[in-house]
């Protein structure tokens, strides 16, 4: 594309050269970013360009990236992580934000009525009430604000202006630097009185960070299963997952699909754990299918105590090759898996720590390495709710007993079986994991140590006596 | 011992590069033209959603030439094996934040690692100007050198072994000028300074420079 006008040309790839090396001040960039959005033209040079020097780093073929690297990689990644789920989509991220604003209030509050006896706090108090705390009924002597009545909390440096997270909490005023000082005895009863209103206002704060914890704690009960539809890389996005919030069943204050369903199957997870005799078994998700809806029948005596859902951080694990190398991580711990059924036991893996697997993957001299645990006794089959037209399935099983993890796998179409990660326990006796139908066909759980495996070696979740059944989403894949 | 209701794995064909670590040693090989980005886009988008697995796919895939970028910028050091790993972890927390329509998935990396590679240039360099301060004031009256172009480039050797075969086609001035901006980060002004040429020369140079690489990229294609 030769422009008629070939210094224009010349100037615009030189601009555009510029441009992609970063050499253009901020001011040139933005003017230039302007040009960008007319002109295709430009775009098309840029982006020549970009793909130079993509090629430049990425084209030649480099050597094989270190795998000892990956294992600090993997456990920098983890330490994000572990700090973010176990809230809905929307909130999570407002929650640490505003329990950390509340604190700092909190804090605020305490040290300025430290470091400004005389001011601050008596100004604010004076303009709520419209009289001296000192002297309480009497008319404000500095009431300067004007509007009678009405708190304006001033612009406070810990909260971001117009927000204020507590509500009706107080914003840290201004310092008033003409409060009127009373003489020196009436001072001591005004700072007495004044001390007195801090902590109470302290203790406001403190109960509002504390009511705020104890949601974040809520939101952590309520699984969040939007959250867990988008860790299946296959699902089928867009479901029609919302349906209207609290019916009459009273189930609770979700609002999607999935949610509801996800505390269904725990609470019946947890009814069948708790209770004399357990029920949890497939007719009962063959009841739910046939009913159709996703409303638990009554008098099905629902368990007040929902079980959250643990995170499900992936393991970059992946099948093995048949022929491996011995593994050797630090003492007698790992052993040699030839094959799957083979039972190397690991006495160290019980209660050792979810790093265990991650450091043998780290390891470059580690072919393939299996644990085994011993496998609960007679766990209760996994309790599975759906609603079928949605696709969505609730599975509920007993969390993993110590020194077992669960793992998700996929078979894919070619009979390979694929990691998709491990359960993370959620200190609850229940763990419930929802499904989109359609995401992964071939899906299944199993039993496996902490840190998860390479093959599945673990007994598979649900019912061993029912081979042709996926356990997990009975009737709609083959194991 | 417990009976799976899995189906043996098939073995998988032998790859054609041996990757040193476990579990990764059966993957298919990485693609012919290193710059097929599509795969690299998706699992960019897997990485939003928190996967760790893409991470460690992607970091097949790309961290051997990251490395070797981040090595042409600091050189052998350690210090490259950890903006490395920083990049990395950059790359997942802010993958959330990546909008395929704006960058394409290869650069947005690139810069990532780009930018963090410079920083710790630029932090090795003030510490080195300051040695150097220190040194050249208590010793003789000799002005502190430039550590940007010399501590890390002046000797040749140690140039030619840290960039490879980087911008290797190009013409010496152009080459030269490029390394400054693409694996400096020095300005405009710096470039012009360094080289003593002119400011319009390095335009016209790193103006021809980029249009020589991007004529090797499409022969390269055909």
């Amino acid at each position: 594309m030769t422009d008629p006008n070939p210094s224009a040309q010349t100037a615009s790839e030189e601009q555009a050269s510029l441009y992609i090396l970063d050499l253009l001040d901020a001011a040139e960039r933005q003017a230039f970013e302007q040009r960008l959005r007319r002109d295709a033209d430009l775009r098309g040079l840029v982006h020549g360009f970009q793909s130079a020097l993509e090629a430049e780093v990425f084209a030649e073929p480099a050597p094989a990236a270190p795998a000892r690297l990956w294992g600090k990689i993997l456990e920098r990644t983890r330490m994000d992580g572990a700090q973010v789920l176990m809230f809905p989509e929307s909130l999570r991220r407002w929650m640490p934000r505003l329990a950390a604003m509340a604190a700092c209030l909190a804090l605020g509050a305490f040290l300025q009525s430290l470091s400004n006896p005389g001011g601050g706090w008596t100004a604010q108090v004076r303009r709520m009430t419209g009289s001296s705390p000192a002297f309480p009924g009497a008319p404000s002597t500095a009431d300067r604000s004007g509007s009678a009545g009405v708190v304006l909390p001033a612009a406070d440096e810990l909260v971001p202006p117009g927000q204020n997270p507590l509500g009706s909490g107080p914003g840290r005023p201004a310092p008033s630097p003409d409060a009127d000082a009373p003489s020196t005895g009436d001072r001591d009863e005004a700072l007495v009185a004044e001390n007195a209103a801090l902590q109470g206002k302290v203790r406001g704060l403190t109960a509002q960070v504390a009511e705020l914890s104890q949601q974040v704690q809520q939101w952590s009960l309520i699984p969040s299963g939007v959250s867990r539809l988008h860790v299946f890389p296959l699902g089928q996005p867009g479901v029609a997952a919302l349906i209207p919030a609290a019916g009459p069943d009273g189930v609770g204050r979700t609002n999607s699909l999935a949610e509801s369903l996800a505390r269904l199957a725990g609470e019946r997870m947890a009814a069948v754990l708790g209770g004399p005799t357990g029920t949890g078994s497939l007719p009962e998700v063959a009841s739910f299918r046939q009913a159709g809806a996703a409303n638990p029948p009554p008098g099905s005596g629902l368990l007040a105590a929902v079980e959250p859902v643990g995170k499900v951080a992936l393991v970059p694990a992946q099948p093995g090759s048949p022929e491996s190398a011995v593994a050797s991580v630090g003492g007698p711990a790992a052993g040699l898996n030839s094959g799957l059924n083979s039972a190397v036991v690991s006495g160290a893996v019980a209660g050792s720590g979810p790093g265990l697997a991650s450091v043998a993957m780290a390891d470059p001299s580690a072919g393939r390495v299996a644990f085994t645990a011993q496998p609960p006794v007679n766990p209760p089959a996994p309790i599975v709710f759906s609603a079928p037209d949605s696709g969505i399935h609730a599975v509920a099983v007993p969390t993993a007993p110590p020194g077992g993890q669960y793992q998700l796998w996929n078979r894919g179409a070619d009979g390979t079986v694929s990691s998709l990660g491990v359960l993370t326990p959620s200190g609850s006796p229940v763990s419930v994991v929802t499904f989109e139908r359609g995401s992964v066909d071939g899906l299944f759980m199993s039993l496996e140590p902490v840190g998860g495996s390479f093959q599945p070696t673990g007994p598979v979740v649900g019912s061993p006596q029912t081979p042709g059944i996926n356990p997990v989403l009975p009737g709609l894949g083959k194991p | 011992m417990v009976e799976t209701q899995v189906r043996p794995v098939q073995p998988r064909p032998k790859p054609q590069t041996t990757l040193p670590f476990p579990g990764w040693a059966t993957l298919r090989p990485g693609p012919m033209d290193g710059l097929d980005a599509g795969e690299d886009a998706r699992l960019i988008a897997q990485v939003a959603d928190g996967q760790a697995g893409a991470l460690a796919e992607l970091y097949r895939r790309r961290g051997g030439a990251l490395l070797r970028f981040i090595q042409r910028i600091l050189g052998d050091a350690p210090d490259a094996e950890e903006i490395l790993q920083d990049a990395l972890v950059a790359i997942w927390r802010r993958a959330g934040r990546y909008d395929a329509a704006k960058a394409s998935p290869l650069g947005w990396m690139m810069m990532i690692a780009r930018g963090l590679a410079l920083d710790r240039l630029r932090q090795r360099s003030r510490r080195a100007a300051g040695m150097d301060r220190l040194r050249s004031a208590e010793a003789s009256d000799s002005p502190a050198a430039d550590p940007d172009t010399t501590s890390f480039g002046a000797d040749p050797d140690d140039r030619h072994h840290r960039l490879g075969n980087a911008l290797g086609s190009l013409p010496e001035a152009q080459r030269r000028a490029i390394e400054l901006a693409f694996y400096r980060g020095c300005t405009q002004e710096k470039i012009a300074r360094t080289t003593g040429e002119p400011l319009g020369t390095i335009k016209a140079r790193i103006r021809r420079g980029m249009i020589a690489l991007r004529l090797r990229l499409q022969t390269r294609h055909d």
